[in-house]
């Protein structure tokens, strides 16, 4: 490999199921040397949860029956120079003899993506990332236990101000610079309906590129918030204002053409389409408990403020789950707005992939297209699991979208996420909380 | 006995049916429950958790939170199984105080029966160790549940702790990571039984 010559250091990062990044900052030489596998992590590294308690109650054949390593197998083509003289790679998560975790979220998102191409289509897709920033360094906010925190820019609620972007403008100037020097593509940002909350907008990419650029650009708004001493978090709902989102935006491709589109149709969905919209219909319970990963992002699916509560798709539609655009070739996709602010980038694609492959593998037809706002509707209308658990049993009963994203991914997920439910009852979540708890600020508020 | 609760209920909720439980397979325990009328709710002192119970001569359901209408509220530090709980309203109720007190607490069987009992619930579940030899250091007395030979998981302690362990009153890595337990065992083995003992005190099996 042909490291350039001012690289003194290599930082390996990748992304656990839980989402957090975690790595190693490598000499020059030893990254050299470790290459191929790459650097070694304890196994356990993936059987914690976001205290740092072992995750205990169930068990997979990945994991070594005392305490064993993984090694981070570097990905070069996604190393890029962070700053003078320090690299970042990006890596998927391997056994001892090379063999992918079937946990490690971006090897399930490629597994997704190849059994996608076994049925003969490419995707492109791209995340509408959201969070809130703070004027507080993440010292002070703990200090503060994340409570009464200031917001960056105007405390107003209302979206796209350009005056309260301006007041904005120390922290996203700088990481629009620096998001430019290490190469790492955006699109826009704007001041969004929360006090101190903001939008990035991505560029469409494949899916793994997608969740690359996603987790890069979360990272890079960290350590700018750090370097300024201020705060940013991507939890789903951190104050009592409008959550956090991440609409995911995707579409299909066959032979370089739209997959999704057909002018010979009445409603220019092609047959597809159809099956793809019908699957993510089908498997959106199972899919949920990936999209709305934590405790907290429960807590940002309220009517009438932007979070889809139903099981629903409609044409061009913002309050469905799934907006769909099929206009014209050019704009036809799918927009997944199931996502929460804290959703695992590579583990939301994989699940909304997972769907639409369900989809077109069993020819599913979508129900009725929903024309009218998807809040505030009677009992009749599908509703959504309303908590992690909830979500938790409807992935364990839909076997064909555990199948797509794979089994074993699929079990971890469940036992973890009813985990996170233990772990918030038992260990001082308030479960009669009608808002944010000091729990979940603890618990996600720096690591989200 | 008809005991309900929300299958997506809180651990707490969870654990107190299941208790209850073991208190209605006892004859004259479930003589007791079917006269009960009142309403009750537990509240941990180490966390946010509580309970309501409410008792309608055999008819019990749970729910989380403490509803404004319990005559009886125990507080008491779900850490700590010596620890004196706080009772508020046992003056008024004084009669479905002490049977709630009887009710909540159920009695349980020698360690090698309720070890016995657990295998039973947990031994045929994938991935659990094919062998168990349970030692109790008071008398070194031991019993192996499974296969002959030697054992897969090994787990020793004392009778009491050994009880509340295979009884469903304790997770059994809590008492193991604590010391009150010492165990022979592999990390799979430690967290699929730590898994069934969860299921256990949460009242699967029962």
């Amino acid at each position: 490999m042909n490291l350039d010559d001012s690289i003194r250091v290599v930082r390996t990062e990748g992304a656990t199921p839980d989402g957090p990044l975690i790595g190693k900052y490598l000499s020059r030489d030893k990254f050299e040397r470790s290459l191929p596998i790459g650097p070694a992590l304890a196994d356990f590294a993936f059987a914690y949860d976001l205290a740092g308690t072992p995750q205990l109650g169930w068990w997979h054949d990945w994991r070594r029956p005392f305490l064993g390593d993984v090694h981070q197998r570097p990905d070069l083509d996604t190393l890029t120079v962070i700053r003078p003289g320090v690299a970042s790679v990006l890596v998927d998560f391997v056994d001892v003899d090379g063999t992918p975790l079937p946990v490690c979220p971006r090897s399930v998102l490629k597994a997704v993506v190849a059994r996608l191409a076994a049925n003969g289509y490419t995707a492109r897709a791209a995340c509408e990332i959201e969070g809130m920033a703070f004027t507080e360094s993440y010292a002070e906010a703990k200090a503060k236990r994340f409570r009464d925190l200031t917001p960056l820019g105007a405390p107003h609620a209302l979206a796209y101000l350009t005056h309260d972007a301006y007041r904005m403008r120390t922290l996203f100037d700088e990481v629009a610079r620096r998001l430019d020097a290490i190469g790492i593509p955006w699109e826009a940002w704007s001041a969004e309906a929360a006090p101190g909350q903001f939008e990035i907008n991505l560029p469409a990419q494949d899916p793994v590129s997608a969740a690359d650029t996603a987790v890069r650009v979360r990272g890079v708004c960290r350590e700018v918030a750090v370097d300024l001493g201020m705060s940013v978090t991507f939890m789903a709902k951190p104050t009592e204002s409008y959550g956090s989102g991440m609409h995911i935006h995707h579409s299909l491709q066959k032979d370089g053409a739209s997959a999704f589109y057909d002018e010979s149709s009445p409603d220019r969905r092609s047959a597809l389409m159809r099956n793809w919209i019908g699957g993510l219909i089908a498997t959106m319970p199972a899919a949920h408990a990936f999209l709305t990963p934590t405790i907290n992002s429960y807590r940002r699916m309220v009517g009438f403020v932007a979070a889809p509560l139903v099981v629903s798709w409609g044409e061009d539609n913002k309050s469905t789950a799934l907006r769909v655009i099929s206009r014209s070739e050019k704009l036809a996709r799918v927009e997944h707005r199931l996502g929460a602010g804290d959703v695992n980038p590579y583990l939301g694609l994989a699940a909304i992939l997972a769907g639409g492959i369900v989809g077109i593998e069993q020819a599913i037809e979508p129900p009725e297209e929903l024309r009218a706002l998807a809040w505030g509707l009677p009992d009749r209308y599908p509703y959504l699991p309303t908590s992690i658990v909830g979500a938790a049993d409807a992935l364990e009963k839909d076997k064909a979208f555990a199948d797509a994203i794979g089994p074993v991914m699929a079990e971890h997920w469940m036992h973890t996420r009813r985990w996170e439910w233990m772990m918030f009852h038992t260990t001082g979540g308030d479960p009669e909380a009608q808002s944010v708890t000091d729990w979940e600020l603890e618990r996600y508020f720096e690591l989200m | 006995m008809n005991i309900q609760c929300a299958p997506d209920s809180p651990p707490i909720v969870l654990g107190t049916a299941a208790r209850l439980k073991r208190s209605a397979a006892v004859p004259s325990l479930a003589r007791r429950m079917e006269k009960m009328k009142g309403v009750l709710a537990l509240r941990s002192s180490a966390d946010k958790q509580s309970v309501t119970v409410r008792f309608d001569r055999g008819r019990i359901t749970l729910a989380s939170g403490v509803a404004d209408d319990a005559g009886l509220v125990i507080t008491l530090d779900m850490n700590d199984a010596n620890a004196k709980p706080k009772v508020q309203g046992a003056a008024k109720h004084l009669a479905f105080a002490l049977a709630a007190a009887k009710v909540l607490e159920p009695p349980t069987k020698s360690w090698q029966e309720e070890a016995k009992a657990f295998w039973e619930f947990a031994g045929d579940w994938p991935r659990m160790p094919k062998s168990m030899l349970v030692v109790c250091t008071d008398d070194h007395a031991e019993v192996q549940f499974g296969e002959t030979g030697a054992p897969e998981f090994e787990l020793h302690g004392t009778a009491k702790d050994l009880t509340r362990v295979f009884s469903g009153d304790a997770i059994v890595t809590e008492e193991w990571l604590s010391g009150k337990l010492h165990g022979v065992a592999t990390l799979e083995h430690a967290s699929v039984l730590t898994g069934r003992s969860i299921a256990w005190v949460m009242g699967q099996g029962r």
